[in-house]
C-alpha cells in the first residue's frame, strides 16, 4: 500500500486558501442576492399574470429589500446596524418563505375535500415560495458562522435545497404522469444529490476521495439542469412558431431545471476552504490512502 | 479508515439513500397524490372574511346558502377574493349602488368589476360579438347611443343603424313575454349594463363558482349554440371531434392553466380550443371572432374584415393535429358548400323581391307563409349548412341544410308560380 502526505495537497489548497478564506462570506452572500433578484424576476412574472391581486405584491416588495440587505451587508461588513438589519430582514425572508407556501397550499383548497393532488401538483407551485426561506437561511448562516461548522450547515441547507428542488420536480412531473421516462431523470439525480449534501454535512472528516465523488454528484446536477433547462425548453415550444409566455410559466417552467444547477453551484461554494477555527480539525481532508497500482 | 473503504461506505450510503428517497416519492405518488390518494380539507385563504364581508357570509350561509357553497367550492375562494372584491362600486356604477343592510354593494357585478383583475379578458370580450353586437337584434338601435353603435359596428357605411335599427322580427313575432324567456336569455350574454359596458361574463363562467374549466366545456357553449337556426352543438356532437371528446371526457384536462393547453391537454377539438383557448402556438382570447373567416349568420355569408389573417390562425389551431393538405381541401370543400347556400338564398331573395315589386306580397314580416318559408331558407338551413361544413358535421350540410334549401326553394317558386298565375 501507498499512503500519500496530505502535504502536497495541502500545498496546493494552501496556496489560494487565503484569497478563498478572504472571499468566501462575500462570494456567498453575493450569490444570495443574485437568488434573491432571479427568484423575484420570477415571482414578478408569476404574479403578474393574477394582477398581483392582494398579497402577491407581498414577495415583490421583499425581494428587492432583500438584494439591498445582503448588498447592503457586503459592502458595509463591519457596521453593527447594517449587520442587524440584515439578519431582521433574512428572518423575515423566512417567515415570507413559509407563509408563501401555506398560502400557495390554501389558494388551491376550496371548502369541500380536495385531493392531495390537487393541492400539490395541479395549482399554484406549493414548493415556490419556500426557496425565500432557504436563500435567506443560506444567507443567515454564511454571514453568522465560519469554519467547518458553518461548512456543515450550509451543505445541511443545500442539502434541504435540494430534497425541495426534488419534490418540485416530482409534483411537476407528477402532472404528466412521468409519461417520458427521462422525466425520472431529477429525481434520481437530485435524490443523489440530496443524500450526498447530508453525507457530506455530517459532522466528520472527509476524505479528497469522498470530495470527489460529492463533486462528481454535483457535477452531474449541474449537467441535469442545463439538460432539464434544453427539454423544458423544448416542450414549452413544441409545435409553437412563437413564444407562449404562460407556457414558459405554468407548462413546464423554464427555471425549474436551472434550480439544480443553481444549488450544485451553492454546494460547490460550500465546499471552498474556510477560516481556521480554534479545536476544529474537520476542515482539512482526511490522508489520502490509496492502493499502489503496483501492489 | 483506509480510502476505499470510506469511498465504498459513501457510494452504499449514497445508493441505499437515493433508492430510499425515490422509492418514497413513488409510494406517496401512488397512495398519497394519485387517483387514490385520500382528500383532506384544509381552510381556503377567503376562511377568513374580513370586514363587511363577513357580515354577508354570516346572513347570505342561511339566506342563499347555494351561493354560498358555489363561492366555497371556487377557486376565486381558494385564492382569498372576497365578497366585496367583486360586489363594491368600480368607476362609472354610481347609479348602480344599492344600500344592502347598511352596506353598498353593486348587486349584479358587470364585466368592469370583472376588469378589475381581469383586465385583458374583458377588452376582448367587449370587443367580440358575445358583447354588445349580441344584444343589438334583441333590443334594436333604440337601447343604444349614437356613440356605442359606432363603437360596435352597428352602423352602416351611411351612418344608419344596421337593419333600419329595428329589432329581430322574431322578437316581435313571438311577443314580449315569450321574447324575454327565450332571445335575451341568450343574447344578454352582450346585455348592456347601467355602467355602459356590455356583456355578462357568468354566461359562460356561471356564478358563483366562475370556473374556467366548466367555461372551456362544450356543453357550456351548447345552452345557446343549440336548435334549429345555430346549432353548433348538435354539430359539434356528430362531428369527429365531438365523437372523440364524448368518448373520452375524462381524458380532457379541463382545469389546466389558462395559456398553456396542448395536445395533451385536449386531446380533440372542443369549441374552446377552436375558437378562445391558447392552444399550440396560438394565443388565447376571448374574442370569439378572432379566429372566424367568415360572418356566417347573415342572410348572406360574408368574409370578415380580417378573414384572412383569421383563417390563419385557425389554421395553426388545425396543424396541431392535422396535416397543411388536409386542412386546406376542408376549410376549401366548406367554403363551396357556403357559396352553395348564398346562391340558395339569393335565389329565394329573388323570388320574394320580384313578388313585392309585382305588389304580389307584402313586405311587412311574417304575414304570408313564403315569409316563413324565406325566413328559414337562410336564418335555419342556410345557417345550418354553413356550420355545418365549418365544423364537419355531414347531416347538417345536407339533410338539415342544402336538402332543406333545395325543398324550400321549389315551394317558393311553386307559390310563386301560382300567386302570378292567379294574377
Amino acid at each position: 500500500m501507498m499512503i500519500i502526505s496530505r502535504r502536497p495537497l495541502k500545498r496546493v489548497i494552501q496556496v489560494d486558501r487565503e484569497t478563498f478564506v478572504r472571499y468566501k462570506t462575500p462570494v456567498l452572500l453575493g450569490v444570495m442576492a443574485l437568488n434573491f433578484l432571479l427568484t423575484g424576476f420570477d415571482v414578478l412574472v408569476a404574479h403578474s399574470q393574477n394582477v398581483f391581486f392582494r398579497w402577491e405584491l407581498i414577495p415583490l416588495i421583499y425581494a428587492p429589500a432583500a438584494v439591498l440587505a445582503v448588498s447592503a451587508r457586503i459592502v458595509f461588513k463591519s457596521s453593527d446596524i447594517v449587520g442587524r438589519l440584515f439578519r431582521a430582514v433574512m428572518w423575515l425572508g423566512v417567515v415570507v418563505g413559509v407563509t408563501g407556501s401555506l398560502f400557495h397550499l390554501a389558494g388551491n383548497a376550496t371548502s369541500g375535500p380536495v385531493s392531495l393532488r390537487r393541492l400539490l401538483v395541479s395549482g399554484s407551485p406549493v414548493a415556490a415560495p419556500i426557496a425565500f426561506a432557504g436563500i435567506a437561511a443560506f444567507a443567515l448562516v454564511s454571514d453568522h458562522y465560519r469554519g467547518a461548522d458553518r461548512r456543515s450547515k450550509l451543505l445541511a441547507l443545500v442539502g434541504l435545497g435540494f430534497l425541495g428542488a426534488v419534490l418540485a420536480a416530482f409534483f411537476d412531473h407528477a402532472r404528466v404522469s412521468f409519461a417520458s421516462s427521462y422525466t425520472l431523470i431529477p429525481l434520481v439525480t437530485g435524490a443523489l444529490a440530496t443524500v450526498a449534501c447530508f453525507y457530506m454535512a455530517r459532522p466528520e472528516r472527509t476524505s479528497n476521495a469522498e470530495t470527489y465523488v460529492f463533486l462528481a454528484v454535483i457535477t452531474l446536477s449541474v449537467v441535469v439542469g442545463v439538460l432539464g433547462f434544453g427539454l423544458h425548453l423544448a416542450a414549452d415550444l413544441a409545435g409553437t412558431q412563437s413564444i407562449v409566455w404562460a407556457r414558459l410559466l405554468y407548462r413546464a417552467p423554464l427555471l425549474g431545471p436551472l434550480l439544480f444547477a443553481n444549488l450544485a453551484l451553492l454546494a460547490g461554494l460550500s465546499m471552498l476552504p474556510e477560516p481556521e477555527v480554534a479545536n476544529d480539525e474537520r476542515l482539512y481532508p482526511d490522508v489520502v490512502e490509496t492502493h499502489s497500482m503496483s501492489k | 479508515m483506509k480510502m476505499h473503504q470510506k469511498v465504498r461506505r459513501m457510494i452504499t450510503f449514497l445508493g441505499m439513500g437515493t433508492i430510499f428517497t425515490v422509492s418514497l416519492l413513488f409510494l406517496m405518488n401512488h397512495y398519497a397524490i394519485g387517483p387514490k390518494g385520500p382528500q383532506v380539507n384544509i381552510p381556503t385563504l377567503s376562511a377568513v372574511m374580513v370586514g363587511q364581508n363577513k357580515t354577508c357570509v354570516e346572513c347570505h350561509q342561511k339566506k342563499t346558502p347555494g351561493i354560498l357553497q358555489q363561492f366555497h367550492d371556487s377557486k376565486h375562494s381558494g385564492v382569498g377574493v372576497q365578497c366585496l372584491d367583486c360586489h363594491t362600486q368600480v368607476t362609472g356604477q354610481k347609479a348602480m349602488v344599492k344600500d344592502h343592510y347598511d352596506v353598498s354593494i353593486i348587486a349584479a357585478p358587470t364585466p368592469n368589476n370583472c376588469a378589475r383583475c381581469h383586465k385583458a379578458e374583458v377588452k376582448e370580450f367587449a370587443a367580440s360579438s358575445h358583447a354588445a353586437r349580441s344584444w343589438y337584434p334583441v333590443v334594436g338601435a333604440k337601447g343604444f347611443t349614437q356613440a356605442e353603435l359606432a363603437a360596435n359596428h352597428l352602423l352602416d357605411p351611411a351612418g344608419k343603424a344596421l337593419n333600419g335599427g329595428a329589432v329581430n322580427p322574431v322578437s316581435t313575432l313571438i311577443g314580449k313575454d315569450a321574447s324575454i324567456a327565450s332571445c335575451k336569455v341568450c343574447h344578454a350574454i352582450g346585455k348592456k349594463n347601467l355602467d355602459g359596458s356590455f356583456g355578462d361574463c357568468t354566461k359562460c363562467h356561471l356564478r358563483h363558482t366562475f370556473a374556467v374549466a366548466q367555461a372551456r366545456k362544450p356543453e357550456t357553449c351548447g345552452q345557446c349554440h343549440l336548435g334549429p337556426d345555430h346549432p353548433q352543438f348538435e354539430i359539434y356532437n356528430e362531428s369527429a371531434h365531438g365523437a372523440y371528446y364524448q368518448a373520452n371526457k375524462e381524458k380532457f384536462n379541463m382545469d389546466a392553466p389558462a395559456g398553456t393547453l396542448t395536445v395533451k391537454d385536449f386531446p380533440a377539438a372542443t369549441c374552446a380550443t377552436c375558437h378562445m383557448s391558447a392552444f399550440g402556438n396560438v394565443r388565447g382570447t376571448h374574442n370569439v371572432g378572432d379566429r372566424l373567416m367568415y360572418k356566417l349568420a347573415s342572410p348572406t355569408a360574408t368574409i370578415r374584415a380580417n378573414g384572412v389573417k383569421n383563417r390563419e390562425t385557425m389554421n395553426a389551431i388545425c396543424l396541431q393535429c392535422h396535416s397543411q393538405s388536409f386542412v386546406t381541401n376542408q376549410l376549401t370543400q366548406a367554403g363551396k358548400v357556403i357559396d352553395v347556400t348564398n346562391q340558395n338564398v339569393a335565389q329565394g331573395k329573388k323570388i320574394i323581391t320580384d313578388l313585392q315589386t309585382a305588389g304580389l306580397l307584402g313586405t311587412k314580416a311574417f304575414q304570408n307563409p313564403m315569409d316563413f318559408t324565406f325566413f328559414e331558407l337562410w336564418h335555419h338551413e342556410g345557417r345550418r349548412a354553413r356550420f355545418g361544413a365549418v365544423m364537419f358535421g355531414p347531416d347538417y350540410v345536407n339533410w338539415h341544410g342544402i336538402y332543406e334549401q333545395e325543398k324550400a326553394l321549389v315551394e317558393l317558386q311553386s307559390k310563386s308560380d301560382e300567386l302570378k298565375m292567379k294574377r
